[in-house]
């Protein structure tokens, strides 16, 4: 049977299996992009209607205007339109007649219609559209008018007893029933060709009729518009007060606007404050806290479980168990995720292995030292952060002004993890002279984490002090960004650089440091932070190792990809090194072979060991037990089973047997356990 | 709650010495009902979950045999005898008929509840539970194997011998998702059956997955190898959670050696996959990325997947608005994968967005410690609260992230307001279920009424729920499934239609404004004020349409009560008629409008009343155009679907990953990088450019990646490995601000249109109001 050929390719899934964390229901734009609409909506139907409330001239002005003279005269709408009759039906002739008696045609035909109902006051006078005419005032001034719009005045030189007003009928409204082209139609009379206004001054008064010094009057008229010294003018906005209509509706815009960014703005800050439940926890237990399980009521839903960065608990038979006890952090994540309080946090025996620490991180036997980071005994990353950043804002406040005598730096911190690095930034914040020492590489337990590993922010409310940026993210973006700002801010880290040891000097104290190279260095600072976690320095294996070989000795297991293929030996068995095992054989074409000087599984996850019997029993993994590594040669391993020495080839050797512990240095600088002081006073 | 259940029923065998604890959990959870003779419990060859006790009555197993046409009864269930094993195993499923001979009683229970509680609290009579449990769950497991077996497709011509050796040494396993039978390399040890779910078979080179066959129920693997004595070729791995029969290598040995056709027999139906799915996988073509095939898993288990068409969703989001105007808390968050597959002949671009998709074998169902979910006879899964302790086991369990923890009694108003209560550390009082603080919540398909209300609510008719094993034309040939897509003739193109509305509209507008400037038509007079109060009654319509969008939930059909059966009818929407007529009235505004006011605009109210509807009927038409042609053109540009909020801290990001891609690489590909990429990526215009070219996102890839090779000699591109990464990034970093831009056209538009319809509606009215009072009333 052949191979068959792929048949397609995909980009592998991050991961398939349970996640450890669950995610809240959120409110997302889609159901809060309207927030504030109604508000807004509201305000701005507001601010109109107040507007317009108090200007109601704009509600009335919202028609044409009626002509200057009437204007003058202060009529309304219902000077003309009465009560009873709807507008559309226009304005009676007798309304007209009220005020202006006996204005009857001169022109018979005229006059006939008139008499029909055929012909109104309103037929050539069209108050609302085009009404125009002349004004002579007393003084001897002539101005012409279209509608309610005034032309500048004209000195006429001809003084009136009386004030005259004269209407002009645009020729347009002759021309529904008159020819105005035929050079024939009486209309070419009051019309010059090409008029667009009537002349006939004589429509209701013959000259013999009229006072003299109205037919003056139309003389004047009738000999400006033919020489055309006097223009109409351009019928410009009706002079009631425009400007309020616009800036009511602009200032109803605006409002509405204002409403729905500032409603928008309160929401956003009421929901980002309201976040911290609680402050930063900034200093581990001091008694022991174990969690105690009910087991009747305890639902085995896991949640305990997957809440403990330590793996202390475990589900057996449906129910929670407290499985590793040692390795209890005290945080009472575990109670705070318990579903239905089946699990509480009991207190015991007091920690006795925890530094002696006062609120502000410094030791209480060495003042100068800080703390901060997992050696205080407090985990998680962010704990780590906080801690960073507090020790250092605490010494600042602490440190007062500098003397001629102090050394040249105020602080040096050890140890480049999140505890460092967020040190680091503080004191570059608040401007002091720092300097970070770190045995490895910036973030090296980072770096440690298996590739692709998501790195898990409690997201219990803790707030966040400082400035390093934490997310939930995978190693590769929590390192990437770490890195970023490590460069970005130029921070001072010293790589590779070991503190062997700490001694008073005055003002401060003085690190003997060395590095691989064989160098050695004094680094003298007056405070010192210490944040190099606990996992201290990996346990060495304790036979010669060929120098050729020495590169192919590795403590940590950062990827396991780059190993395919090979044939690897990984000395321990406890988690590190089982989940490394299980790393390994999970690649193509390795042989892993696991050697441990003991008999059996001792401790850790059931779930490793679980996966370490699998891969044994299905030949992936070679479990070799009451095996010791006697020797490693140049290309060969050494291994001793009940005193018989095998030589077999690896290409790579694992040793993950435990780290020591850092407390040799702590103490040799006067930081003391709990443990020790206890001892101390012991009878 | 429901009421105590009989004493005698547990005295069952099952059920036998219960603690009073374990009692009252398996009460809460189980259910306690009477069938009339005739009924269906449950149909063979569906997902269960429960174990059936007896009460009182007769219930008959019934099956085809295999090779028979008609039906037999395998066994009569009396009282205090159980039914349903099928759901013990793992994986659940019915594999018989269960059908009531006589008027009964019977218990149904979770079997996740029943097997925690006797395991945990035990038996107090007959000593430790745990071992009596053990045993009892190996009989019920040996039980419900037989029937499974008979259902595979490698033992149908063996004869009852072969079966009994095969159920002897057979092992049922229960595999979870993600989880590997075996390894490439381990010994080959043995044949598996896939009873239920779905296997991969894979290796995994660079980073990249080579999938060389899906296996579904009834399929075997791991044959290949036993053959030939070699390690595994392939890696199996479990795609969901799946149901395997493990057949030990010597059985399997033993079988082939009294069957001498049955290797010849099983080569046969491997080469009918294999051709089926390389052929399926051809098919599929240029259309359907590898999207489709990527979650196959979730294809296949999904019975009622929510879909967005992309290419006409408009982004408004009221999917999400009306779910939580109904449940107080969105259970829909519109962003997820995209799928580009083939839906009744069309090319689809579809998004599948968080919201559950009601697994057939769901996940949550089986975490759950309380039995607080559950599946009712139509494979609609639900959470019922009153049993929920907000552990939060199911929203972990859900590979999908389907599921969300939410304040027990969210605020419910008819119109969300847009708040989570925020509650301090949970501090439960009560140990009783039912009590939390939080509760899981996830979609119910909105089980209170007929259909749900994201789809009705849909304004355009983009979301559609449907079975993507039968609907997706692709996945229901590589699962040799009954495809119910029909190629369409039809297709989304009502262009015709629209330019004749379009222009019917213009002349209107064309016509109604030359009759008003001819003084035709008189604002206060005769038709033009009618056309006036005609143009009052449209605007009122048009506002009025955003009523039913508001009022989603008292609009809402309401399912009746006690309504059962497997159908309901298929939802759609019913908001899209709606939005339609609002679009016609607004074209029909501006003739009114025209015709009343003409063009000239007074500085007064009128004047204004005038201005603010032609900005509103603009705005709308700028919405309507911006609605019908922005979504494909944004469809083209997304990877996945994200929410607008997504998108604003989005590009620090790229800028991280594109930074992290090219760390610790050559330099090459970092001269690669300065030279071309961070150019493209950072241009200031590009992304207009990229609008404006019209290329997809794969176009534009390859289009970069020949601008980056043409840069160097043949013999050094290999040295330019990670380089899709980065052309990735760097597009992802221009369409970024492309797809900023469309989504604020998208929506920008909309929040001024209501405003500003709130204020033309306020000068309307005191127009009127002006109109009416400066003709009849008083003096001012």
């Amino acid at each position: 049977m052949s191979s068959p050929g792929p048949l397609l390719q995909l980009r592998q899934p991050q991961s398939l299996g349970r996640r450890r964390s669950v995610q809240a229901a959120e409110q997302t734009s889609d159901v809060t992009r309207f927030t504030g609409v109604l508000a807004a909506t509201l305000v701005g139907v507001l601010t109109l209607a107040i507007g317009v409330w108090a200007s109601p001239e704009l509600v009335v002005s919202s028609q044409r205007s009626v002509s200057l003279p009437h204007h003058q005269a202060g009529l309304s709408c219902q000077s003309c339109h009465t009560d009873d009759q709807p507008r559309s039906a226009g304005v009676a002739d007798t309304t007209c007649l009220g005020c202006h008696p006996g204005q009857v045609s001169t022109r018979s035909a005229h006059r006939e219609l008139s008499t029909n109902g055929q012909l109104g006051c309103t037929t050539c006078h069209k108050s609302h559209t085009s009404e125009a005419g002349f004004v002579f005032s007393t003084t001897g001034e002539v101005t012409r008018y279209t509608l309610d719009t005034p032309s500048p005045p004209l000195a006429a030189g001809l003084a009136l007893p009386a004030r005259v007003t004269l209407p002009l009928v645009a020729s347009e409204h002759c021309g529904t029933c008159h020819n105005l082209q035929s050079p024939t139609d009486p209309v070419a009379r009051c019309i010059p060709a090409g008029g667009e206004v009537s002349q006939c001054f004589d429509e209701h008064h013959t000259p013999q009729q009229v006072a003299p010094h109205r037919f003056a009057a139309a003389e004047l008229g009738r000999s400006l518009l033919q020489r055309g010294l006097l223009a109409a003018p351009e019928q410009s906005q009706p002079d009631h007060p425009t400007s309020p209509a616009w800036l009511v509706f602009l200032l109803a815009c605006m409002t509405s606007g204002l409403t729905l960014v500032g409603v928008r703005q309160l929401r956003r800050r009421s929901s980002t404050t309201a976040t911290p439940t609680a402050g930063p926890q900034l200093r581990a237990p001091e008694v022991r806290r174990l969690p105690q399980i009910d087991v009747n009521t305890c639902l085995g839903c896991n949640a305990c479980v997957d809440a403990c960065p330590y793996d202390v608990l475990e589900v057996r038979q449906y129910t929670a168990r407290v499985v590793r006890p040692d390795d209890c952090c005290g945080l009472t994540l575990c109670e705070q995720r318990c579903p239905n309080g089946s699990l509480k946090i009991t207190e015991g025996e007091p920690v006795t292995d925890l530094p002696r620490l006062d609120d502000n991180l410094q030791s209480r036997d060495t003042p100068g030292i800080y703390l901060a980071g997992d050696l205080t005994g407090l985990p998680l990353i962010r704990n780590a952060i906080n801690q960073g950043a507090h020790a250092v804002r605490c010494m600042a406040k602490d440190l007062g002004k500098r003397t001629p005598d102090d050394p040249e730096l105020d602080v040096v911190i050890v140890g480049a993890g999140p505890a460092g690095i967020s040190a680091a930034l503080a004191a570059k914040e608040l401007g002091l002279r720092y300097t970070v020492l770190e045995q490895s590489s910036v973030a090296a337990s980072i770096r440690s984490f298996p590739r692709g590993k998501l790195v898990f922010d409690q997201p219990l409310g803790m707030p966040l002090l400082g400035d390093l940026w934490l997310r939930e993210s995978t190693k590769e973006e929590l390192l990437a960004k770490w890195l970023q700002i490590v460069h970005r801010e130029n921070l001072q880290i010293q790589e590779s650089t070991r503190v062997t040891g700490a001694q008073r000097a005055a003002n401060g104290f003085v690190l003997s440091t060395t590095n691989p190279t064989g160098g050695a260095q004094e680094v003298h600072a007056r405070r010192v932070v210490l944040a190099f976690g606990r996992r201290g320095t990996p346990r060495k294996l304790d036979v010669p190792i060929n120098p050729q070989f020495a590169n192919h000795v590795h403590y940590s297991l950062a990827d396991a990809h780059s190993f395919q293929g090979k044939r690897l030996l990984v000395v321990g068995l406890g988690d590190v090194a089982m989940e490394a095992a299980i790393a390994l054989a999970h690649q193509p074409g390795t042989e892993v072979t696991v050697a441990y000087r003991g008999d059996g599984f001792r401790r850790g996850k059931q779930r490793n060991i679980d996966e370490v019997k699998r891969l044994q029993s299905r030949g992936r993994v070679d479990l070799r037990l009451q095996t010791v590594v006697a020797k490693i040669e140049a290309t060969t391993v050494v291994l001793r089973h009940n005193n018989a020495e095998s030589r077999e080839p690896f290409d790579a050797v694992f040793v993950m047997i435990g780290n020591l512990p850092p407390w040799p240095l702590m103490e040799s600088m006067g930081v003391k356990r709990v443990k020790a002081v206890a001892q101390l006073h012991a009878p | 709650m429901t009421t105590p259940w009989p004493d005698d029923l547990f005295q069952a065998p099952l059920l036998r010495g219960l603690s009073e604890h374990a009692r009252t959990r398996i009460e809460q959870a189980g259910r306690l009902r009477r069938w009339t003779a005739g009924e269906t419990i449950f149909s063979a060859q569906t997902p269960g979950d429960s174990l059936f006790i007896v009460h009182s009555g007769v219930v008959a197993l019934i099956a085809t045999r295999r090779g028979d046409d008609h039906l037999d009864v395998v066994r009569s269930v009396r009282r205090g005898e159980s039914f349903g094993e099928g759901a013990t195993l793992p994986g659940g499923m019915y594999r018989l008929t269960a059908r009531v001979d006589e008027d009964a009683t019977i218990a149904a229970i979770p079997v996740g509840v029943l097997t925690r509680e006797t395991a945990r609290h035990g038996r107090d009579t007959q000593g430790s539970g745990s071992t009596v449990a053990a045993r009892q769950q190996r009989l019920l497991a040996r039980q419900a194997t037989s029937d499974l077996l008979a259902t595979v497709a490698l033992t149908r011509d063996l004869s009852r011998d072969d079966i009994d050796l095969l159920l002897d040494a057979v092992e049922v396993r229960g595999v979870d998702r993600g989880q590997r039978m075996y390894d490439v390399g381990d010994p080959a040890d043995g044949l598996y059956l896939l009873a239920s779910g779905l296997v991969q078979l894979q290796t995994i080179n660079d980073g990249m997955l080579h999938v060389s066959a899906y296996l579904s129920g009834g399929d075997f693997f791991g044959d290949r190898e036993l053959l030939t004595h070699e390690p595994r070729q392939t890696a199996a791995v479990a795609m969901g959670a799946c149901q395997v029969l493990f057949i030990p290598a010597r059985a399997y040995r033993s079988l082939r050696d009294r069957n001498p056709g049955l290797v010849k027999r099983m080569r046969r139906i491997i080469d009918d996959r294999e051709q089926h799915q390389q052929a399926a996988v051809e098919k599929a073509g240029v259309h359907t990325t590898r999207h489709v095939f990527a979650d196959l898993y979730r294809m296949q288990m999904a019975q009622s997947l929510l879909t967005i068409d992309q290419d006409t969703c408009v982004r408004c989001g009221h999917c999400a608005w009306s779910c939580a105007a109904t449940h107080g808390v969105a259970r829909l968050v519109r962003r997820g994968d995209k799928v580009l597959t083939t839906v009744d002949g069309q090319h689809s671009n579809l998004l599948l967005p968080n919201s559950c998709q009601h697994c057939k074998n769901p996940a949550c169902m089986i975490d759950c410690p309380t039995g607080a979910i559950g599946r009712d006879p139509r494979g609609e899964v639900f959470i019922r609260e009153e049993l929920c302790t907000g552990c939060g086991a199911c929203a972990k369990a859900c590979p999908w992230e389907n599921i969300r923890m939410a304040p027990r009694e969210p605020q419910t108003s008819l119109i969300p307001l847009g708040r989570l209560r925020k509650k301090g550390p949970h501090k439960p009082q009560d140990t009783q279920p039912g009590t939390s603080l939080e509760v899981a919540t996830k979609c119910d398909l909105c089980r209170q009424y007929e259909a749900p209300a994201c789809v009705q609510a849909c304004p355009t008719g983009s979301l559609v729920r449907l079975d993507p094993k039968q609907a997706f034309e692709e996945v229901a040939t590589l699962l040799n499934q009954p495809s119910t897509s029909k190629a369409s003739a039809t297709g989304r193109n009502f262009d015709v239609g629209t330019t004749i509305v379009l222009a019917a509209a213009l002349l209107s507008w064309v016509a109604a404004a030359t009759l008003r400037s001819r003084d035709l038509l008189q604002p206060g007079t005769g038709v033009g004020l009618w056309l006036g109060l005609g143009a009052t009654v449209v605007m009122l319509a048009l506002v009025g349409h955003s009523l039913p969008k508001r009022i989603v939930r008292l609009w809402m059909r309401r399912r009746a009560k006690g309504a059962r059966g497997p159908s309901r009818s298929p939802a759609r929407s019913r908001l899209r008629i709606f939005v339609r007529i609002h679009i016609l009235l607004g074209l029909i505004l501006p003739a009114l409008v025209l015709g009343h006011a003409g063009t000239h605009v007074a500085g007064t109210l009128a004047g204004l009343l005038n201005i603010a509807v032609w900005l509103v009927v603009g705005l709308g038409l700028v919405g309507a155009l911006v609605y019908r042609q922005l979504p494909r053109v944004l469809g083209r540009l997304e990877r996945r679907g994200d929410l607008p909020e997504d998108l604003d801290n989005r590009r620090q990001y790229l800028l991280d990953r594109m930074q992290r891609e090219l760390s610790g690489r050559t330099v090459e590909l970092k001269r690669a990088a300065r030279a071309v990429l961070l150019p493209y990526a950072h241009a200031r215009v590009g992304w207009l450019v990229l609008l404006l070219s019209g290329r997809s996102l794969t176009q534009e890839q390859q289009r970069l990646k020949q601008q980056v090779t043409a840069l160097f000699a043949p013999a050094v591109h290999p040295r330019l490995h990670g380089l899709d990464e980065v052309i990735k990034t760097a597009i992802d970093i221009r369409a970024l601000t492309a797809r900023r831009v469309l989504t604020a056209c998208l929506r920008g538009w909309l929040i001024p249109h209501i405003l500003l319809s709130a204020l033309a509606l306020t000068l309307l009215s005191l127009h009127i109001f002006g109109m009416r009072y400066a003709l009849v009333g008083g003096a001012p």
